[in-house]
């Protein structure tokens, strides 16, 4: 009994440390240009086709890709991505923009990405190769009854090393620095010198290269399809207000703690309500604490 | 004045040929073709829609239907119920089409069902396989065999072949209902006949992707067998959880295994699966190499799924419905038209088909108790996972994979 | 060349063939856009009137199947049962704006179809066939009149002017003395009345419900309507809802094709014409002659 409950302990915990990753990167582009980008799910999805390509060519000619090269492929393939959306859907709106209509534009590349990742890799289920996943069962662990896969000690790895990071990034840094700028006011920012067109797109490209990271982990992890980025989307939408629209370690922690929660509601309650938990402690959360569990660092305002 | 003449005469012309072009439909017999190809299900429907194309051409070529072109007007459903019954009265009222082929996922089937019903037209699914979903319907018809009756052949394969599996948990996907009438009214009831004990029931959703706290569940319960009412997509995700957190089961599952990627997307983890399928890809009947052929001529990427065989066996049937029917082809005659395809498809026996083991399809109209049923009748074979392949096991064929 | 004429050609023409039960469709779908437009009028982005469709759609359903319940009256009482629900979700939404208020609406609408999913009564997931074919073009567009009717009167009407006002701006709308928090309740529930007797003219429609007709995808379609055909003036929700509706089943010959062009449509619109597609002033003949005001807001 108590076995199983550890168990399912830790699957939440793996479960959410692959939501963490795609949250992330929403919480950043949220927090600097407080805009939801409804197609980073799909962004996080080319990530990972980019990297089951680059792991499928490498495989017919050189063998077995290192697991570096195939995220850092992935990364430098979403970031482009990424920045063709800013290109496409968000630099044209310019300033008349009312709620709705960045709603709208990202809605529509999430759908044109997706049938073009249909049309190209065909929409049925990919799985990376085996053989790469043989070179990395020897970094398995073993706690007596508890196995935990190097994929998903790397996932949680991944996600904190990428949460530190971002967070030195964004506190220490020059351009992190010049985000923050950008995220209290555009104007004042442009007034102080600060290029708000290059933030931006630093900003979409870094999320998004995230985004793609997380693909190919959630790749490994799981299974490659299509249609993967509208439930990571919609997740990492849930987690970013629970956590603190704009809150990087409240990302991070919001997603540990929905991990759990869809967990124990397959394990002790009814499975088929997990998504229903889920949106609605969401409800009770923007109804209550609109800033979210941890409040919101970057951007604030409840009404805005 | 030549010309008003000229112009006058035309029209007058004109007016004199029109209606008796709206009388007739000409050369060409035409069917409706409902399809997924977008969205939910997309993933079966291009092939699908592949197959079909495949099977129209190959019956044009051969003189058509009953010396007339067959056309198949194509509608995406997206696997969307409502969707599909705009489209069926479109296909009905607009296109009137003389008979409907699809569409393809038991769901969307039971929306469109009673569409066709009521406005008395064909309505012939190739592929939907929940248990009874075309019997309240005298006009529904289906190209698959029910469930019931293929589980219990798997079953009683799997004890005598494994007389060590007493306890079984069940994985059943609420969300589809195919799916659902698999595991809670087909796999239940027949466990328990074959004196098989079931542990535990999870339920899951079509596109859940992590089963960490599913499997940790049943693997308290210690099962000898898994059996899923559920596709292949998220089978596949199980398998390779149970792998990881070190379970040894016997997998068992409906029709809706068959898809050769199963093996590419869990490795070892799919080893010993069993399923009944009544279509084998690598069959070496010249009949499916041809087909093979030319589907991978059109789409290179793809693995030859069942899906997409029954509907090219369907169309033949259809077409072949159509062709004995000797339908007359005009608006007036529509109505009787779309009876006597129907009754025509009922009656076929023994077509030379795909997607049977030994090649024979029989469609009945109405079941032993006297009431309509609408199903197939096929020879299934079943298919065990064995090295990374499928292969087919049972009387006369491959032995069982040894597991324990 | 020839072949985009005559698509072209082909889709402007087939407008002429719609049978009834597109025109029903289209209808059903126009009352949705404005159901969507009501909570707009005061400045509420609701993405939740999907949910409020399901939830009229189940109660209509219920009360004619299984008691019997005459057509309108099942119809009544859908809508002021779903209005009733919306005027619940109305009041702690009261004090949220924008972005928040359209994630609570939809985070609501998910409640909604992950709760049908679930309850059996209602089929499950399996949902309701069988239900009787009550609805026709008479009480699709006879209730679409009756808002429509309402919508211009509130234009010029006391209670619409206090609607623009809370909309431009509540703080200056309280302080005039006008009840923010009743405006907006209304609004509201009034939203949520119309989706709920649409949802019952839906059901009937279709015959068949199921909890995923109402996913996140028809959300987004009703807002589709709003924001591509305009999002100020209450016609433009009916051109929207026509246009899409009608392109959807016109476009069938592109096949796969569709979603991706859908896409590229509304980027388009989004960049070049945000507003939508009818604004306030699009159709006052009058402007289209005068030069000098030609050059003001469209």
């Amino acid at each position: 009994m108590l076995v199983t409950f550890i168990q399912q302990l830790i699957n939440g915990l793996m479960l959410g440390g692959s939501y963490a990753l795609v949250a992330i990167g929403y919480t950043l582009i949220f927090g600097v240009l407080n805009l939801l980008h409804l197609a980073h799910g799909e962004v996080a999805m080319v990530g990972s086709y980019v990297g089951l390509t680059l792991v499928l060519t490498a495989m017919s000619q050189f063998g077995v890709l290192p697991i570096w090269v195939v995220l850092l492929g992935a990364m430098i393939g979403a970031g482009m991505v990424g920045i063709v959306v800013e290109l496409v859907a968000f630099r044209p709106l310019g300033r008349r923009q009312l709620h709705i209509t960045p709603l709208i534009t990202t809605i529509a590349v999430a759908f044109i990405l997706q049938e073009a990742a249909i049309k190209i890799f065909g929409s049925e289920q990919r799985s990376f190769p085996i053989r790469l996943f043989n070179g990395l069962k020897p970094y398995d662990l073993q706690l007596g009854v508890f196995k935990l896969t190097f994929v998903q000690m790397f996932i949680i790895g991944a996600s904190l090393a990428l949460m530190v990071g971002l967070y030195f990034f964004v506190e220490k840094t020059k351009m992190g620095k010049a985000m923050r700028a950008c995220a209290e006011n555009t104007t004042t920012a442009r007034l102080l010198g600060v290029n708000v067109h290059w933030i931006t797109v630093w900003t979409f490209g870094i999320s998004s290269a995230l985004a793609g990271a997380a693909g190919v982990l959630i790749g490994l992890a799981y299974n490659i399809t299509p249609l993967m980025g509208v439930n990571l989307g919609l997740k990492g939408l849930t987690i970013m207000l629970f956590g603190g629209s704009g809150n990087i370690v409240g990302a991070m922690v919001a997603a540990l703690i929905l991990g759990m929660i869809e967990t124990m509601s397959v394990a002790y309650l009814v499975p088929a309500w997990k998504d229903g938990f889920a949106f609605g402690i969401l409800i009770l959360i923007l109804l209550y604490k609109p800033t979210g569990l941890f409040g919101s660092r970057l951007q604030i305002e409840a009404g805005r | 004045m030549r010309r008003i003449g000229t112009l006058l005469s035309c029209c007058l012309v004109a007016l004199l040929v029109l209606p008796v072009l709206a009388y007739a439909f000409g050369d060409e017999v035409v069917v409706g073709f409902m399809v997924p190809l977008t969205k939910k299900g997309a993933s079966y429907g291009v092939q699908s829609r592949a197959a079909t194309e495949i099977a129209v051409e190959e019956i044009n070529a051969q003189g058509g239907v009953g010396g007339r072109k067959l056309v198949a007007i194509t509608k995406d459903t997206e696997g969307d119920n409502a969707l599909g019954i705009q489209l069926a009265r479109q296909l009905i009222e607009k296109d009137q089409v003389v008979a409907i082929h699809g569409p393809q996922w038991s769901a969307v089937s039971e929306a469109v069902f009673p569409i066709c019903e009521r406005s008395k037209i064909l309505c012939f699914s190739p592929t939907s396989t929940k248990p009874g979903v075309s019997a309240p319907y005298n006009w529904a018809f289906r190209n698959t065999v029910d469930e019931n009756v293929l589980v219990p052949q798997t079953l009683k394969w799997v004890q005598e072949n494994y007389p060590w599996v007493k306890k079984a948990a069940i994985m059943t996907d609420i969300k589809d209902a195919y799916s659902k009438s698999l595991g809670q009214e087909t796999f239940r009831p027949k466990l328990k006949e074959f004196g098989i004990e079931v542990v535990e029931e999870v339920e899951y959703v079509t596109g859940d992707t992590d089963f960490s706290a599913h499997i940790t569940k049943i693997k308290a319960k210690n099962p000898d067998m898994i059996a899923v009412g559920g596709t292949w997509v998220e089978t596949a995700n199980m398998m390779k959880e149970a792998e990881k957190q070190g379970m040894q089961v016997l997998w068992v599952g409906g029709v809706g295994f068959g898809n050769a990627r199963i093996m590419e997307n869990t490795g070892e983890a799919s080893e010993g699966a069993v399923h009944n399928a009544t279509y084998d890809k690598d069959n070496p009947s010249e009949m499916n190499q041809s087909y093979v052929k030319r589907l991978l001529a059109k789409l290179p990427e793809e693995t030859p799924h069942w899906p997409a065989a029954n509907c090219y066996d369907a169309m033949k049937m259809l077409a072949q419905a159509i062709t004995t029917a000797k339908i007359d082809n005009t608006a007036k005659s529509l109505e009787k038209d779309r009876q006597k395809v129907r009754d025509e498809l009922a009656r076929i026996k023994d077509f030379p088909g795909l997607t049977s083991a030994d090649g024979k399809i029989t469609i009945i109209d109405k079941g032993p108790d006297g009431k309509h049923a609408g199903d197939a009748i096929k020879k299934g074979t079943l298919i065990q996972v064995q090295h990374g392949k499928f292969v087919p096991v049972g009387e006369g064929k491959a032995a069982a994979l040894q597991l324990r | 060349m020839q072949v985009v004429i005559d698509s072209i050609v082909n889709v402007i023409l087939g407008v002429f063939s719609l049978t009834e039960a597109d025109w029903a469709t289209i209808g059903i779908n126009m009352i949705m856009g404005l159901s969507m437009f009501l909570p707009m009028t005061v400045g509420q982005l609701s993405f939740g009137q999907a949910g409020f469709m399901s939830i009229g759609a189940h109660i209509a359903v219920v009360l004619t199947l299984y008691a019997g319940v005459w057509f309108p009256l099942a119809l009544l009482i859908a809508g002021i049962g779903t209005g009733m629900v919306g005027l619940l979700l109305g009041v702690p939404v009261l004090r949220l704006r924008g972005l928040l208020l359209a994630l609570v609406t939809f985070a609501f609408g998910q409640v909604v179809e992950v709760f049908f999913l679930n309850f059996k009564p209602t089929g499950a997931a399996e949902g309701i066939k069988g239900i009787f074919p009550y609805t026709d073009l008479w009480y699709v567009f006879g209730f679409l009149a009756l808002v429509v009717i309402f919508l211009a009167r509130l234009r010029t009407s006391r209670m619409g002017r206090a609607f623009e006002a809370v909309k431009l701006d509540e703080t200056a709308a309280e302080a005039m003395g006008i009840s923010v928090t009743r405006s907006k309740l209304t609004a509201f529930a009034s939203g949520a009345f119309v989706a709920g007797v649409g949802g019952g003219l839906y059901a009937h429609h279709a015959m068949f419900i199921q909890y995923d007709n109402f996913d996140f995808k028809h959300g987004v379609d009703i807002a589709t309507y709003m924001v591509l055909g305009g999002m100020d003036v209450f016609y433009g929700p009916l051109l929207g809802a026509f246009i899409i509706t009608y392109l959807s089943t016109a476009l069938q010959f592109l096949a796969d094709w569709r979603w991706e062009v859908w896409g590229t449509i509304m980027l388009l619109v989004m960049i070049f014409r945000p507003q939508g597609i009818l604004g306030r002033n699009t159709l006052n003949v009058r402007r289209w002659f005068s030069a000098r005001q030609a050059a003001a807001v469209s």
